[in-house]
Parts: C-alpha cells; sequence; structure tokens
C-alpha cells in the first residue's frame, strides 16, 4: 500500500471512509474504513471557518443565540419548569440524573474517559448558572466523546440535546447528519445537513455531504444541483467534480461522467485515484472498453473526500492505546515518521506492555533509519511477549542485516514456530537457509508454504522459484526444470520463471536436461520487454546454446553495456566471461546457470 | 561456483520491482510484508476501526472464562412469544418447533472470540429419500480451543448440545381438505450420517448419477462428502472421493463445469487459520469482538472435477488462473453470458469477488474488475456474504443479488447479458433499504407467484451492536424482505410480512424450496447461536404457479443448471435449476414459477446443460411436472 500500506483497507466498524487533504491534493485521498461508517469530511472551508467563528462563541458570534438562550430562559421559567426546555434553571432545579451509557464492553480507557465527561456534564447541568449554550456544550461534547468512541445509540441523545439547547448551533445538527449517516439512517442524515443548510446556507461541506447521502438513497437527481452548487463557490474543486460525475454516472449519463470525473481526476493532479473506478465504469458504459480497462487498472479503493475539521475533531478525542494507534497508522500512510512515533509513544505510555503498540514504533524507528533503536523495540516487546511472532521476524530481518546469519535464523525460525501460518517470515527461513547451503532444510520450508498456499497466489510466488533454485543448487536439475515449470504455470505474468528455466534449459551440465530451442522459444513468447529482465543474459544464452553465437555475442555485449552504465560494473567481469565464450563459439555451461534470483533483493532491502 | 555459496547478483530492474511489489503485497496481509515494509506487518493488523491485539486478554468486556450466554439462551422465550402463530394475513408462519425442526445451533463460544464462531452455519434442503418432499440438514458447531463440551465457563444448555449436524425427513401430509402439514422426524443416526466436525455449509447434489441427492458438508478443518445409498442411508467417502480438501470451507456449489454429465464441485474457502494462531481483535471501543478476514492470509478455493468413478480430482491450478482467490464466503452458478457454459459467481469477503467465466475447455477465466461485479459501483470491495443469480428484471440474463455490512448496504449487479453488470442498488432501492443489517443468506424466489422474482435476506451482526445495555451476545438483528414492483425498484414489505420476519437473531443460512408441496418458496433460516426456523409461505399459492422437476436422460438426476423459460404472450421469464446460492446452504432444485392470475399453461422452454433445448406445451398448472431430457419437442 506504499505510504497508505500501514491503514486497513476496509475498517469493520465504523470508522470509515476518513478524510483525505485539503485542496493541496498531495494527500487527497485516504483509504476506506470497512463498513463504510464515514466518510469523514474535507474542506477547509465552511464549517471549519465557522467553528472558529463560533468557537470563541456563540457569545462572540451572536447576539442572536444570547437572545435565544434568554428566551427559552424565559419560556421555562414560563412553563413552571415543563421539563426539556432549555433554561438553565429547568434542569438545574430539576437536578436530572444523566444516564451513564453502557460501557460493560468497552475498554478501561475508554471508560474512564466517558465517565469523566460525564462527571462533567451532570455538574454543569446541575448546574443553576450555567446557561443554554454552556450545557449545550456540555452535551455535545458528551456526543461527540460517544461519537468517537462509535457508541452511536449513546450519542445520538446527547447530540440532540445539545441541537435542542442550542438550535442555531450548526455543529449538532452537523454531527447528527454524519452520525445518522454513519447508522444507515439516510433520511433523518438528510434532514440534519438540512437544517445546517438552514442555519448555514451553502455550506460547502454540508453540501457535498448532502449530495453524498442523497447518491446513496439513489436520487442523482437530488445530489446533483448539491454539488454544482458547491463547485459555483469552489470551480477547481476535486470533490464537487467527481460528484457531478457519480450523479452522471447514476443516471447512466455517461458521456457527463466521463467528462467531469476525467476534470476532477485532472484537478487532482491524478491523485484522486478514486476516480479510476467510476471512470472505468463510465467508459465501459460508452463502450469503449480500452480506456475503461486503463482506468480499472489503476484504481484504488480510496475514497474522494475533502478535509473536515470537525470530524477529524472526533478522531483526537478518545485516549486509549487503540486510539493511539490508529493515529499513528494514519501518520504512517502520509509517511509522518515522527508523528507516527509520538502517538505509538503515547500509546506505550498508556499501556507500556502492548507489543502491538511498541511493534509499531519499533516499525517507524526503522523507517526512520535507526535500525538500532528499532531493534531495541523489538527485543522489549519479547521480555513481555516472548511469543510474540512478529517482533521475531523482524529481529531476524535486522540480524540478516547486520551479517549475524544464525541468530537471525534462530529468529525466523522462532516466528514461524509461535505462528505456523507466517508465510514471509518462512521464506525468508527458507531464502536464508538457503544463503547459508543449508539446502534440505530450505527445501523442507518452501515445500511447507506451497502446502498450505494457494496455487497462483502472488504473495507465496517466491516458494516454487526458491524452492526450484535450490534444487539448481543441490544438481537436481531436472528437478528444477520441473519445478520452473509449473512456477510458470502458476504465474504467468511473471517473466523471472522464464528466464529462470531458460537459462537452466540453455546450461544446464545435464544433456537431458538441457534444451536449447525450447530456452529459445521460451524467451522469444516474452514479451519484448521482459526479454531484457536480466539485462537480456538469458537471452544470450539461449542463443549461444543454439548455435547462433554472433547473435549470442552481440546480447551479450548489449547486456555488458547496460550493466556498466546502469550502475553495476560488479557484474561486469562475470558477463565479460560469458561474452569471451560466445565470441569464441562456445556455449555458456554452468553447475548453476540460473544464478539469478529476483527475491534476494527482499532481504537487501533491509541491510541498508 | 561453489555449491553451497549462494549468488550475489543482483540486477537493477529486478530490485526495482521486486521491492515495489513488496510494498504493494502489503495491501492484504498483515503480518505478510517482506523487509523493510515486512517489519510494518504488525501495522496492517490493526484498521481504522479493529485492531489486532497482542495476544494479551483484552481488558472489559467479555473475558475467557466468562462466556456470553447463547443467544438461543438469552432470547428462546422472546423469540417464541414473538414467532406465535401466524396472523390472518402474515406471509410467513413461523413453524419450525411445531414441524419437528427442533434444532439449536452452538458455535462453542468460550468467550475467546475465536474468529469462526461468527461465521456458521449454513442449512440444507434435499430429498435424500426421494420421496417427493423436502428434508432438511442442519449444521452444528462444537467448542473450539482447549475447552470442551464440559467446559464450565460455557453455558449449560449449550454444553449439552451434541455436536454433529442433524438430518430432518420430511412427511408432508396433505389432509382429505386439502390441508397441509409437514412433520420433521430426526434421522441422523440412522442415515449413517455422523459430522461431528465444526459446521460451516451444506452443498447438495446427485454425484453419482444414481438419482440420490448426496451431501457436502464443508467444515472449519477436513469437508466431508456423504453418498446417498438410496436407501434412506449415507456412507462417508471424504477421503476416497479425493474431494476432502481442508481449512476452512464456507459455501459449495454443485454444477457441472465440463458438461460431461457428472456433477462436479466448487468449494469457496475463507481464511488460513488455525485455534493456535487466533488473535484476539478488538473493536473501536476497546472491546474485544471478533476479527477481521484481513488478518489472515485467505484461502485458495478448489474446484474438483468429477471423474466418474467415485473420486474427483483437484482441477484448481489448471482451470483457475491468473486471479486472486480471496476469503470466499457466497458462490453461486449461473450461465452469465448466456453461451451455454455455466459460470461462477464467488463473494469474497473484503476482497474483489471472482466471476470465473467458463471458457469451454475445462478452464475458466476471471471475469475481473471490468465485470462490474468484483466491486461495489463506488469500486470497494465489500463484506460480500451471502449471493444468489437470478433474473429480477425478466430480460434472460442472471443478475447477482449480495448480501452486506450494515454500512454498506446490499448490492445488486444488473447483468446486461454478456456478463457485464451495474451496480444498481441505489437505483432499485436495495442499498439503502438494507442500511444497518449485515445480511448473509438471501436468495431471488417468488414470494406472491406474480412471475417476478422477490428477496429475503436474513441477517445478523458479525460485530457487536451498541446499545444494547447488558445483552450477552449483541449481534441479533431482523431479517429483511423486499417485494418487486416490476419497474426496477424493490419495496421493503418485511413489516407486512408478520411477526416470523421480526425476530431479530444472528441469522447466517437461509435455505429456500418449497416444503410443503403447496405451490410457494418456503424458508428455513439457520441462526448461529440459536434455533432453526422455518418460515412457511402463507400467500404465494394464492396465485397460480408451475413446479418443474428437471431430470437427465441418461441420470434420472436434478440436471443442475438447466434454464427454464416460461413464455407468455411473447415475454418469457427466466429461471435456473440449482441448489447452490445463498450462504453456506442448499436450495430446492426444483424450478417454482408464479403465473401471477393466469390461469392459461404457458409454453415451455428447457436449455439442457449439454446444449439441447426442448419446449413443452400444455404442463399442468398449480402442480409440479418433471421433465426429462429427451421428452419435449425441439422449438
Amino acid at each position: 500500500m506504499g505510504p497508505a500500506v500501514f491503514e486497513r483497507r476496509r475498517g469493520r466498524t465504523g470508522a470509515a471512509r476518513r478524510s483525505v487533504a485539503g485542496v493541496g491534493l498531495a494527500a487527497f485521498e485516504r483509504r476506506r474504513g470497512r463498513t463504510g461508517a464515514a466518510r469523514r469530511s474535507v474542506a477547509s472551508v465552511g464549517l471549519a471557518a465557522f467553528e472558529r467563528r463560533r468557537g470563541r462563541t456563540d457569545l462572540a458570534s451572536g447576539r442572536h443565540a444570547f437572545v435565544g438562550v434568554a428566551l427559552l430562559v424565559w419560556l421555562a421559567v414560563a412553563a413552571g419548569g415543563c421539563g426539556g426546555g432549555g433554561g438553565p434553571g429547568a434542569e438545574g432545579e430539576a437536578a436530572p440524573t444523566i444516564a451513564l451509557p453502557d460501557l460493560s464492553a468497552t475498554d478501561v480507557f475508554v471508560r474512564d474517559q466517558v465517565r469523566a465527561q460525564h462527571a462533567a456534564l451532570t455538574a454543569i447541568v446541575q448546574t443553576p448558572t450555567a446557561n443554554a449554550a454552556r450545557r449545550a456544550d456540555a452535551y455535545g461534547d458528551m456526543g461527540k466523546l460517544l461519537m468517537a468512541a462509535a457508541l452511536h445509540d449513546a450519542a445520538e441523545p446527547h447530540l440532540r440535546r445539545a441541537q435542542t439547547l442550542a438550535p442555531d448551533d450548526a455543529r449538532w445538527p452537523y454531527y447528527l447528519g454524519h452520525l445518522y449517516r454513519t447508522t444507515g439512517a439516510l433520511e433523518d442524515s438528510i434532514a440534519a445537513f438540512n437544517e445546517v443548510l438552514r442555519l448555514r446556507p451553502d455550506d460547502p461541506l454540508t453540501l457535498l455531504w448532502l449530495g453524498e447521502v442523497h447518491l446513496l438513497l439513489g436520487r442523482p437527481e437530488e445530489a446533483e444541483p448539491l454539488f454544482t452548487t458547491q463547485l459555483a463557490m469552489q470551480p477547481d474543486s476535486v470533490v464537487a467534480h467527481v460528484g457531478i460525475g457519480r450523479a452522471a454516472l447514476a443516471a447512466s449519463d455517461y458521456a457527463r461522467a466521463v467528462e467531469f470525473l476525467e476534470e476532477g481526476l485532472r484537478l487532482s493532479g491524478q491523485t484522486a485515484v478514486g476516480v479510476h473506478y467510476p471512470l472505468a465504469l463510465a467508459y465501459r458504459g460508452l463502450g469503449r472498453l480500452d480506456r475503461a480497462e486503463a482506468h480499472m487498472r489503476q484504481r484504488a479503493d480510496v475514497a474522494i473526500l475533502a478535509e473536515d475539521p470537525l470530524m477529524e475533531e472526533l478522531d483526537t478525542l478518545i485516549e486509549s492505546p487503540r486510539a493511539y494507534e490508529r493515529r499513528g497508522n494514519r501518520a504512517l500512510s502520509r509517511r509522518d515518521w515522527v508523528a507516527a512515533a509520538g502517538h505509538f509513544r503515547r500509546g506505550l505510555v498508556l499501556e507500556p506492555a502492548d507489543p502491538t503498540l511498541r511493534h509499531r514504533l519499533g516499525t517507524v524507528l526503522f523507517q526512520m533509519g535507526d535500525p538500532g533503536g528499532a531493534f531495541t523495540e523489538f527485543e522489549r516487546i519479547l521480555q513481555t511477549a516472548p511469543d510474540f511472532a512478529l517482533a521475531h521476524f523482524s529481529l531476524g530481518v535486522l540480524l540478516e542485516g547486520a551479517g549475524r546469519r544464525p541468530e537471525a535464523i534462530e529468529r525466523l525460525d522462532a516466528a514461524v514456530r509461535h505462528e505456523p501460518a507466517y508465510v514471509e517470515a518462512r521464506l525468508a527461513l527458507a531464502g536464508l537457509l538457503r544463503r547459508e547451503g543449508r539446502f534440505e532444510e530450505a527445501l523442507r520450508q518452501y515445500e511447507r508454504v506451497m502446502e498450505e498456499g494457494a496455487p497462483g497466489d502472488p504473495r507465496i510466488e517466491e516458494a516454487p522459484f526458491g524452492h526450484a533454485i535450490t534444487l539448481v543448487r543441490l544438481g537436481r536439475h531436472a528437478d528444477a526444470r520441473d519445478r520452473f515449470s509449473e512456477g510458470m504455470a502458476a504465474y504467468p505474468d511473471q517473466p523471472f520463471f522464464v528466464h529462470a528455466l531458460a537459462r537452466l534449459l540453455s546450461g544446464a551440465p545435464d544433456p537431458e536436461v538441457r534444451d536449447g530451442d525450447r530456452a529459445l522459444a521460451l524467451l522469444e513468447a516474452l514479451p519484448e520487454a521482459a526479454r531484457t529482465l536480466d539485462l537480456g543474459e538469458s537471452m544470450a544464452m539461449a542463443l549461444a546454446a543454439t548455435g547462433r553465437f554472433g547473435e549470442a555475442a552481440s546480447w551479450q555485449r548489449n547486456a555488458v553495456d547496460r550493466a556498466a552504465r546502469g550502475g553495476r560494473p560488479d557484474l561486469v567481469p562475470g558477463m565479460r566471461e560469458k561474452l569471451t565464450h560466445y565470441e569464441r563459439g562456445l556455449p555458456w555451461r554452468s553447475d548453476d546457470p540460473v544464478e539469478f534470483d529476483p527475491f534476494l533483493e527482499r532481504s537487501a532491502g533491509a541491510i541498508r | 561456483m561453489p555449491r553451497n555459496a549462494e549468488p550475489t547478483r543482483r540486477f537493477g530492474a529486478l530490485a526495482v520491482r521486486v521491492l515495489s511489489r513488496a510494498v504493494l503485497r502489503g495491501t492484504d496481509r498483515p503480518g505478510l510484508l517482506p523487509a523493510r515494509t515486512a517489519i510494518s506487518a504488525a501495522l496492517l493488523a490493526a484498521g481504522l476501526n479493529l485492531s489486532c491485539g497482542d495476544g494479551a486478554p483484552a481488558t472489559g468486556g467479555v473475558q475467557p472464562g466468562t462466556a456470553p450466554a447463547t443467544n438461543a439462551g438469552a432470547t428462546a422465550a422472546a423469540d417464541e412469544a414473538a414467532a406465535g402463530e401466524a396472523a390472518a394475513g402474515d406471509w410467513f408462519a413461523e413453524r419450525a418447533v411445531a414441524a419437528g425442526l427442533d434444532f439449536t445451533h452452538t458455535n462453542g463460544m468460550s468467550g475467546r472470540y475465536y474468529f469462526p464462531e461468527m461465521i456458521p452455519a449454513g442449512a440444507g434442503l434435499l430429498d435424500y429419500d426421494d420421496d417427493g418432499d423436502l428434508d432438511v440438514y442442519l449444521v452444528q458447531g462444537r467448542p473450539l480451543g482447549a475447552g470442551s463440551a464440559r467446559d464450565p465457563a460455557r453455558p449449560a444448555a449449550d454444553a449439552a448440545i451434541e455436536p454433529g449436524g442433524r438430518l430432518f425427513r420430511n412427511d408432508v401430509r396433505v389432509e382429505a381438505d386439502g390441508t397441509r402439514s409437514v412433520r420433521f422426524t430426526d434421522v441422523t443416526e440412522r442415515s449413517g450420517i455422523d459430522a461431528p466436525g465444526y459446521g460451516m455449509g451444506v452443498a447438495a447434489g446427485d454425484v453419482t448419477n444414481d438419482g440420490c441427492t448426496d451431501l457436502y458438508l464443508t467444515n472449519l478443518g477436513p469437508n466431508r462428502l456423504f453418498r446417498n445409498n438410496c436407501d434412506g442411508t449415507f456412507t462417508d467417502v471424504s477421503e476416497s472421493s479425493g474431494a476432502e480438501g481442508g481449512g476452512w470451507s464456507v459455501s459449495a456449489a454443485f454444477l457441472d463445469y465440463d458438461r460431461d454429465g457428472w456433477l462436479d464441485l466448487y468449494v469457496g474457502n475463507y481464511v488460513q487459520y488455525s485455534i493456535e494462531t487466533d488473535r484476539p481483535c478488538t473493536g473501536l471501543s476497546g472491546r474485544r469482538d471478533y476479527c477481521t478476514p484481513e488478518v489472515y492470509a485467505p484461502q485458495a478455493d478448489r474446484l474438483y472435477r468429477n471423474a466418474g468413478n467415485g473420486r474427483f480430482v483437484d482441477e484448481t491450478v489448471n482451470a483457475l488462473t491468473g486471479a486472486r482467490f480471496g476469503p470466499a464466503l457466497g458462490v453461486s452458478t449461473a450461465d452469465f453470458d448466456g453461451d451455454g457454459w455455466i459460470d461462477i459467481y464467488v463473494a469474497n469477503d473484503v476482497h474483489a469477488n471472482l466471476l470465473w467465466m467458463n471458457q469451454g475447455d475445462g478452464t475458466f477465466r476471471d471475469g475481473g474488475l471490468l465485470s462490474g461485479a468484483a466491486l461495489s459501483g463506488d469500486g470497494a470491495a465489500e463484506a460480500s456474504m451471502g449471493v444468489d443469480a437470478g433474473d429480477f428484471d425478466n430480460d434472460g440474463d442472471f443478475d447477482l443479488f449480495m448480501t452486506h455490512l450494515p454500512n454498506e448496504g446490499n448490492n445488486l449487479y444488473e447483468n446486461d447479458g454478456d456478463a457485464f453488470f451495474e451496480d444498481v442498488s441505489i437505483r432499485t432501492g436495495l442499498g439503502p433499504a438494507s442500511h444497518g443489517r449485515t445480511g448473509f443468506g438471501t436468495a431471488w424466489f417468488d414470494v406472491d407467484n406474480d412471475g417476478w422474482l422477490d428477496l429475503l435476506a436474513v441477517n445478523g451482526a458479525i460485530e457487536a451492536i451498541d446499545g444494547r445495555g447488558d445483552h450477552p451476545f449483541p449481534y441479533d438483528e431482523t431479517n429483511l424482505l423486499f417485494r418487486n414492483l416490476r419497474n426496477g425498484r424493490f419495496e421493503d414489505v418485511t413489516d407486512r410480512a408478520g411477526a416470523a420476519l421480526r425476530l431479530s437473531e444472528i441469522s447466517r443460512g437461509a435455505a429456500f424450496g418449497d416444503i410443503d408441496n403447496d405451490g410457494d418458496t418456503d424458508v428455513v433460516v439457520s441462526n448461529n447461536s440459536g434455533r432453526a426456523r422455518l418460515f412457511v409461505n402463507e400467500v404465494g399459492n394464492r396465485n397460480h404457479w408451475l413446479g418443474l422437476r428437471l431430470a437427465g436422460r441418461d441420470a434420472p438426476r436434478d440436471m443442475l443448471g438447466a434454464r427454464v423459460a416460461v413464455m407468455r404472450s411473447g415475454e418469457a421469464a427466466w429461471r435456473h435449476v440449482r441448489t447452490d446460492g445463498s450462504y453456506a446452504s442448499a436450495r430446492d432444485p426444483r424450478v417454482l414459477i408464479g403465473l401471477g392470475r393466469s390461469a392459461e399453461a404457458p409454453l415451455v422452454r428447457v436449455v439442457w446443460p449439454s446444449g439441447r433445448v426442448e419446449e413443452w406445451n400444455d404442463l399442468p398448472i398449480d402442480g409440479y411436472t418433471t421433465l426429462a431430457e429427451g421428452t419435449g419437442t425441439a422449438p
């Protein structure tokens, strides 16, 4: 997932389609949460500014609010404290009991935080002098906290109470709009967002969200004018363009969909990769399958959203190890290592023995170029969680990078012992055993991966390749040939199986295995670009094996030239030796004609 | 070069490629990142909302040793009260216990939240004794992990449940006044079926072409194939058949993909899991909860070719290439592009779904993302639990309906006839109307026999539902019934369907079929940690109907994959013969076609799996007729 690798594609509960950066677009999109709860908002406009204005507060922003509160007080008093009114006296006198939500299933951190907020709310509500605005904020803060903890049912009455107490405060219907959207009460969500628009006409964020909810309800005709209004205010709005495009797509107006989606993609600087899927469908609708396929290949499960400070504030409310873990993950997705480390460290203050948090901290330190710090963190994990396979694996990788291979093997072996299905660890162990010359052990590890893995699964393609290479090392060339052939069939899109097999067929010492014609045919069947995957040496070997030495020498010269120019002079002497053979009219023979291993770079990556 | 020395040559182009692949690999498998990114593997295990824990018990919430009560125990009384007798006008009546279908599922939970506990169970309808009515097989769980049935942590009621699925024989009685009743008898022991594994699902089909329906049971662990001996008993041929598989299978489907006359088998596998490697997960609020599939690596599906000699040959590697398997939950088969070769659709949990298009040469090609049915309309890979194929708009091709999570909404993919699909979930009203529910079993069926396919989705959460107070196992949800408005839209009619559909349970499997042979579709629902339900349709046969069983020419078995068109006034309604679809369940292979108010016998055209096309006129309506291949007339 590149930088976004650290964030799960779709969260299962709610948190959801978190926002995206601003109009700057670099970080314009983020991965979706699994249950879509929320496409958390966007835009550095509208309510964000509104909140800043109102934050300093209703009193500052308005006489209207003050008058409203006074009116409510008067009404409450006049009604004789008939309850539910918003006057301070009404509730203060009644000293109402505010039910604490069911927290039996929450962790201790969330529980404590909710209880503290509840105490604060109760104190304010029971303070006779607390005015409606203050109590609205107290209810609203409680609602926000509960919403942040995904306790939506508990959050709703608090937010509604806040709205009742401060009917001119657009924050509360805004949060309610999101809450209802998250819980699937889409008509309620529309009503809430419409209430925001009543208070803040043309608020850009609310327009976008209201349009989004109308799309969810299958009402493109309702959605499009909202996006269009937003677009009129922000002509370069990617979100509005995409919204109009999606509305057009929903209405089967494919040409219009293409127009707006393409423009949205262009305005995003091609970073709004979430556009590719609807764009592909729009092109498909137009019958332009080539364009459709091109966009489909670029698709990513990413929501296109604008910044939404109010909703992002929710993300900062929960103080628990898991919450810090999520924040750290999001920082990682932005490649903001420093911020990520800070979040993980804060989580560890709350839960020092949490191996997951500490592993992430170690990972960040490694990414920041501090392998020593990473090593220390991984070792600390094993002091309290000796079965934590990930720590064993990470230590194994670091130890191998430091040239401490026997220790690395011990750690990798521990990783698969504690977690037998840990495929990457088993592949790393197999590769290291192979490189240490412990071939039979390596074979067993590769075989275990293949037994348990899925045929054709790209994640285990290293297993048949490594298995075959190990067979070559053992001199079992016929077995290796068969294994490469199987790998080629299972992974037809991976040309390195073809190269390896062609090299074996060209240069194996065993004449029963050698088959230059087949080697050449295999390579020639590859796409042009894939033939020089190894700088062209395979082609040279195959040509020489079929007696076409002149062409072989030509290919090899080019390969030597590429290596010299490509920053790999270390390869040149060996390649020249082969060239000499070809120039003398001799094929290349070797016990290990394959020589290269595309997966070797994997472990090399950790050395740097 | 010495043999024990590894070559150290590296190639620039390869290095770039491998490193970039390393990054890409992190997208879907926590714990599988190589090298630099591999160290970050744990990061992937935690998501926005549900994080993989550290092996330590979570603070708060249900702890090991404090098992939540089963849903059955907690709500049985309320459920019974809710179901009760159907009121006049109710569309369905719940009659499981009254009919002798007395079965309670246990997921074996011990409070440790083992991942498999949330996935089962399915139900199967099959006429195992060939007496003309549908019998029922119900899947059972068992304790997982170190616990045992006598684990004091497990509620006594749960511990008393014996492991092993149960087979119930159906004996439909028709009284002199025409009223019908179904009576089930538990015949498990006498049938010879002994399936004590941790059960997941059911598939049914005659794999021996002897006219007796065999039974395939998917499990956490090796699957079981029971051959029907045609005398009321079964023989476990799992090992000798070669179709045992292993790991974790959920849904399976019988189909004759190579048109050789023998039923082959597709098995949808979920993730690579073992109790030993179970990982603790928590929800957003920190509560312990069930994990997501992303925490584990997918397990590849399996395609078994029936060799015709009692053995199945695993053709997965040869026949299914070029696509990436995901965690499969639902499987549905149909000829989606109308080329005469049956295709396979696989609903994958949070991974792109697969549309295996039959190439007619023993291999399949994945229709891929461009098919439009791999992802939601906005390009998201969704939860995809239950799935069924049916021609909802009566345009002659098979559309797909799929159930999802509460914030995703269920999906309807409309087929354009060439296996290009469009997500019309929102336009049809099905998506928004299903928000807030976690759908599992589902099927296209004509609830009121008006000639247009309707939908039932049975629901039950997979993560604890907020706001349930001290509810010990807050995962229950009510079901959804949608009526086809014949204009491309659907209407939620759940509230009108009666008390039976207002039951709030953790529903998973749903098996659809005419259990009382009265001409409308009934439903057996299997509930996780709860009682099985029998929803008897009370309204369908108020309209006219045509019931067909399609039998082979050389083998007297149900011809799965056959397509049937009922043509009236120049319009055709297409249906197909299958036992798959829904979620981990097997359905009635007979075709039941609603005729509405028309008592006129329609023209029936059958496209057999062999490619033969035949027609029948003047078939009796309001009854079942067996059509044997080769006995019709050429069109």
